[in-house]
């Protein structure tokens, strides 16, 4: 009996390496590459971190998918290897390939990674490098593939933008058929023809062919080759838009292991510090007859045991009764759980939770995300503390002991009594459960607050380390009771992510140097070093303060100014003004239209909320 | 609810998908089959299923045991469980099984084992066969090829993983990556071999 596993070049190196699992494929899906063909345009989805995170990203799902239908493009996938298996590969001179077949990253038409967090960025250079791809745009010659990026990241691009072709902006569901077309028709031409040929697609940005300048006023863009701004693409009625009739399983556990459904796309709660409520909009849903249809054929196509209904808000999905008495039975029968990721703080959330099994297994999590009222509203976050007390109530009425907290520290005008009142809901929220009688606990989280390009709040300062540092063991101190934890998030990881959250080009350089000292996942606790990003900043003389803890002007033109989202900066200004004489601007979903800008491009519900 | 025990083979890059994974990866298969299994009682059900020794990552294996329990089963079900399991593994065997648990079912392991370099392996053969190396747990030992077919007892006490770390331990070799390692059945030794636990059928 022969055994070529043997043979496998890859064979010695997972025998030596942590999670071998993470790099031996064995999925089940459509994963086999079709059959060779010269015209087809190769594709390889890219996701910048471990495979049981990227394998969890509902996007690369859909995008894959979509790829295997496209008759000219086939796809593959690679994931960025953990550093013990970087080390090998280097030592033994392979190349990072896709985990469907091993092909080089070199050899595809075109590598596209997802841009889902700031900190995945060294690991855009780790993967290129190692899959034999030159870091730099400029640097790439005929034979190497385009290098294209797409994700929320896309929208705000400028510290990767050199070693980046295109940019994808919004649904990829838009761009990436017509890249198809685009790279499968100038097959044979120069690079710079194709790189210009995909500029003339609606929503590809090509870094090379835009040219910035920085001066007093902020930072200028300019190009003869692209009108700017480069507008955000959406899919205008989602209500029969493309979903996957069937995924990849992977054989071993990943983070969220189940059948992915996307309900609805967009958020308009208005939440001011939150950029994904502002880059997704408009609110656009599918209908619960379709969405229970899709979860019937995945549940069967997939063999998962639990299904995810995906949406920023999923509580929010105005079918969701309806779908979920629909889909019941059929779930029921099949003995498939459903759980809902994110949940709104209210009794009505945490009474449809209480109702699903799955969520019932763990320990609930809400997120008043500010300690008072008046960071709260400064916020726009909509809830009260009449909407805690009842949600709190409701989770511990309905049996949970364990209650998880988000909140943020370092929102602007945020003082010590909203840092105390972050405690009084944590022991509030104690009190309620000991009144339960329960065994409860109360786990705190608090994040750093990062502003975000696209926001109410980009026009803010960032705390610096120290502050963070400071309210954080501020905080810590004052949790006296064995029956609620606190954490918060490591600041030096904040202040980076604060720095490429709003960075610019300039900052290119200096990614290449910390990952050329050896940074790698600095989304990870344990690889992460900001005394290597110190170095890096300095030896390429640049302040990274200048980024995070300075305040910017109005009129200051922002390194992500020629990217159109759709959202008006006239109503992210008057958001920011809102915010800082504390008024609310209600979702206009259950009000009135608010003009973001989507008013008079399709948004469904600024005519009054009927399906269009 | 009918118990049904099978074997099934891991081979390629499954071998690294690891031995917990298993029953998902089982279950799951199963399912999109169209199988029903049975759940266990209590506040989380899961598949009822009962797997073999442990076997570590890194050991192609050809017919390891395990039970499950389904609502109904005919022997369709076997070729229809493996045309929707991922190509690394295959359903080697399976039938309705009533009997004791697989830990009482099998008093025998067998596997191939060589190194990825020579350097050693002749002596290591040696030191097997002159009952040098491990006498206690070697049940029998044999060439195949350019394998040391090896049949060792009790598998739920010794196991793949602890007969590689006797091997490094002797400092025949560094460690894992120098071991080609198959475990080629676990089942019943019928005096020259091992007989997995159900029957193999042409699936392979």
């Amino acid at each position: 009996m022969k055994f070529p596993e043997f043979e496998d070049a890859l064979w010695p190196l997972l025998a030596q390496v942590s999670r071998p699992s993470r790099y031996a494929g064995c999925e089940w899906g459509p994963v086999k590459p079709k059959e060779p063909d010269p015209s087809l345009v190769r594709f390889c989805l890219a996701f910048p971190d471990v495979y049981e995170i990227g394998m969890s990203y509902v996007g690369f799902q859909i995008l894959y998918s979509l790829l295997k239908h496209l008759p000219r493009a086939d796809v593959e996938r690679a994931y960025c290897p953990w550093i013990d298996m970087e080390d090998l590969l280097r030592k033994n001179n392979l190349l990072l390939g896709s985990i469907e077949t091993d092909r080089p990253l070199s050899t595809f038409d075109a590598v596209g990674f997802t841009l889902q967090y700031e900190l995945s960025f060294t690991n855009i250079l780790t993967m290129l490098d190692l899959g034999g791809i030159p870091l730099y745009s400029e640097e790439r010659g005929e034979s190497d593939p385009i290098v294209f990026a797409g994700g929320p990241g896309a929208l705000t691009p400028e510290p990767i933008a050199p070693f980046i072709d295109a940019f994808c902006l919004g649904a990829g569901e838009i761009t990436l058929p017509q890249m198809v077309d685009v790279l499968a028709e100038t097959k044979g031409l120069s690079r710079d023809e194709r790189l210009l040929a995909l500029s003339r697609i609606e929503g590809v940005y090509v870094p090379s062919l835009v040219d910035v300048t920085y001066g007093e006023e902020g930072v200028s863009f300019s190009s003869v080759h692209q009108a700017l701004p480069i507008k955000r693409q959406v899919i205008q009625d989602f209500r029969g838009a493309f979903y996957p009739d069937s995924l990849i399983v992977p054989a071993a556990g990943i983070v969220h292991d189940r059948v992915p459904v996307e309900i609805f796309r967009g958020c308009t709660r208005g939440c001011r510090f939150c950029q994904a409520g502002i880059i997704y909009r408009p609110v656009r849903e599918r209908t619960p007859e379709e969405i229970k249809e899709i979860i019937q054929r995945l549940v069967l196509a997939s063999g998962w045991e639990e299904v995810g209904l995906v949406s920023l808000a999923s509580c929010d999905f105005s079918g969701l009764n309806t779908l979920l008495n629909d889909v019941a039975p059929f779930l029921d029968e099949k003995g498939v759980k459903l759980s809902l990721p994110s949940l709104r703080m209210d009794s009505f959330s945490v009474d449809l939770a209480a109702n699903l099994e799955i969520m019932r297994r763990g320990g609930l999590t809400f997120a008043p995300e500010a300690g008072t009222q008046r960071l709260r509203d400064v916020i726009n976050k909509g809830v009260t503390e009449e909407n805690i007390d009842n949600s709190l109530n409701a989770a511990f009425n309905h049996g949970w002991n364990r209650v998880k907290l988000y909140f943020m520290m370092g929102l602007p005008t945020e003082t010590e009594e909203d840092l105390k009142g972050i405690i009084d809901i944590a022991l509030h929220a104690l009190s309620i459960g000991k009144a339960c009688k329960r065994n409860v606990n109360i786990a705190v989280s608090v994040a750093g607050f990062v502003p975000k390009g696209h926001t109410p709040f980009q026009w803010e300062r960032q705390n610096s380390i120290d502050e963070l540092r400071e309210k954080g063991q501020f905080l810590k101190h004052q949790i006296y009771n064995r029956r609620v934890s606190l954490k918060y998030h490591e600041p030096e990881q904040t202040f980076l992510e604060g720095v490429f959250a709003r960075g610019d080009r300039r900052l290119a350089k200096v990614i290449e140097s910390a990952w050329r000292k050896g940074a790698r996942f600095d989304g990870w606790s344990e690889t992460f070093s900001l005394q290597r990003w110190f170095s890096a900043f300095e030896e390429n003389d640049i302040d990274p303060l200048f980024y995070t803890t300075r305040q910017r002007s109005h009129s200051e033109h922002l390194p992500w100014d020629h990217i159109d989202t759709g959202v008006s900066r006239a109503f992210l200004w008057s958001e920011h003004e809102k915010a800082v004489k504390k008024q609310l601007t209600p979702d206009c979903r259950w009000s009135h239209c608010h003009g973001c800008g989507w008013q008079n491009n399709g948004c469904q519900w600024s005519k009054g909320g009927s399906l269009l | 609810m009918i118990r049904v025990r099978l074997t099934y083979a891991k081979r390629g890059r499954g071998c690294f998908i690891p031995h917990i994974a298993m029953p998902q990866l089982l279950y799951r298969s199963g399912r999109r089959a169209g199988l029903v299994f049975a759940l266990t009682e209590g506040f989380t059900p899961r598949p009822r299923i009962s797997l073999g020794p442990e076997l570590p990552v890194g050991v192609v294996a050809l017919a390891e045991p395990a039970d499950m329990w389904v609502d109904s089963w005919n022997d369709d079900f076997l070729y229809q469980w493996n045309s929707c399991i991922p190509e690394a593994f295959t359903i080697t065997g399976a039938q309705i099984y009533e009997g004791p648990s697989l830990s009482k079912s099998c008093d025998a392991s067998g596997y191939l084992l060589s190194f990825r370099s020579p350097l050693n392996f002749d002596r290591f053969v040696d030191d097997v066969e002159e009952g040098i190396f491990l006498p206690q747990k070697i049940m029998h030992s044999s060439r195949d090829g350019a394998f040391l077919k090896l049949v060792l007892g009790s598998p739920f006490a010794f196991g793949a993983g602890s007969l590689v770390k006797r091997i490094v331990e002797a400092d025949y070799v560094k460690g894992w990556p120098d071991v080609h390692l198959v475990r080629t059945a676990v089942g019943v030794w019928n005096g020259t071999d091992v007989d997995p636990v159900v029957p193999q059928g042409d699936v392979i």
